[in-house]
């Protein structure tokens, strides 16, 4: 059953990637979590919606990552957080 | 086992018209265990409030067990929900005046089941719940672990086939959070169906499912774990 563990990052720039191990008695494991901030004025050329934007951004981002949390508007950005794929 | 298509959710004032959910096509099976995720405002609650039968859309259709709802007055909707559905909200809902007993009794009342028959299913939801010590208390007497313990098995008492959950841990602390998500986690497994809004990552990972809405529109989905569907 999953345990939560609450970790604070440092202040982090978008498109930084976090690596965090965890090890729990001999057995180790790799998360790696990429934060990126979509603009909306500034990488929506096509001025699409926003959600098709998200949609398309979403899409074409890399098979090895995908999304694991979407957060609230703000500025006219939108933060996700992306996870990589256990290989 | 319920599936929408094209639905939409539009509230309206004297001059502005707000679209909650947009164009939402969803469909769950029996025996899967979705997670509903997305930032604050996004529909979450007001997608569960439909597919709970608690609201109508505006526009769309939503097919829950075979029958097309979406234009079902309150008293058709009512006869469903007690027949198949059970509910769980982040502030438990229960009744302050009515002991634990009384709050888990009170679904069966309005499903007409007899005294002995109803003492017998509250001794049983209560005990599984591990609240049965409690049965005389109020809800104002417990904490809020076990408050929730109550709302749960007031929510299964009567073994609805479905169970929908509206952030179920978010006033709990993560021990009792990890509590309830466990007791959703078993019941799923016995094959209840269960689709929960959360913006918990954890409380989404007992989920075979993620759908992830913004704006009111499903932007994506994650299958986490297959499941065994259930056949009737």
């Amino acid at each position: 059953m999953p345990k939560e563990i609450k970790i604070l990052l440092p202040e982090h720039l978008p498109d930084e990637v976090f690596d965090i191990q965890i090890q729990s008695s001999s057995k180790k494991c790799f998360l790696n979590y990429r934060f990126e901030l979509l603009d909306l004025d500034k990488d929506n050329p096509e001025n699409l919606s926003n959600v098709d934007f998200l949609k398309q951004k979403i899409k074409a981002y890399s098979d090895y990552w995908e999304v694991a949390e979407i957060f609230a508007q703000e500025n006219n950005k939108i933060p996700i957080l992306f996870k990589q794929k256990k290989q | 086992m319920l599936k929408t298509i094209g639905l939409t959710k539009i509230y309206r004032n004297d001059e502005v018209e707000t679209r909650a959910i947009n164009d939402v096509s969803l469909e769950v099976k029996e025996g899967e265990f979705v997670a509903i995720m997305g930032p604050s405002g996004c529909g979450k609650t007001t997608l569960l409030n439909i597919l709970g039968l608690l609201d109508n859309p505006s526009t769309g259709t939503y097919h829950f067990l075979d029958q097309e709802t979406s234009k079902y007055n309150e008293r058709k909707r009512a006869q469903l929900r007690k027949k198949n559905l059970g509910y769980i909200f982040q502030n438990f809902n229960l009744i302050e005046e009515l002991n634990v007993y009384e709050n888990v009794e009170l679904p069966l009342i309005y499903m007409g089941i007899k005294s002995s028959a109803r003492k017998r299913l509250v001794l049983t939801a209560l005990e599984k719940m591990h609240i049965l010590h409690r049965k005389y208390h109020f809800p104002q007497q417990l904490s809020g672990g076990q408050q929730q313990r109550v709302a749960v098995a007031r929510a299964v008492v009567g073994a609805p086939k479905i169970i929908l959950a509206d952030e179920p841990t978010g006033n709990l602390d993560s021990a009792h959070g990890e509590e309830v998500m466990r007791t959703l986690n078993e019941l799923n497994k016995e094959g209840t169906t269960i689709i929960m809004v959360t913006h918990s990552q954890r409380d989404a990972s007992y989920a075979n499912r993620i759908v992830r809405l913004f704006d009111g529109q499903i932007i994506n989905e994650n299958i986490l774990q297959s499941f065994s569907q259930k056949t009737n």
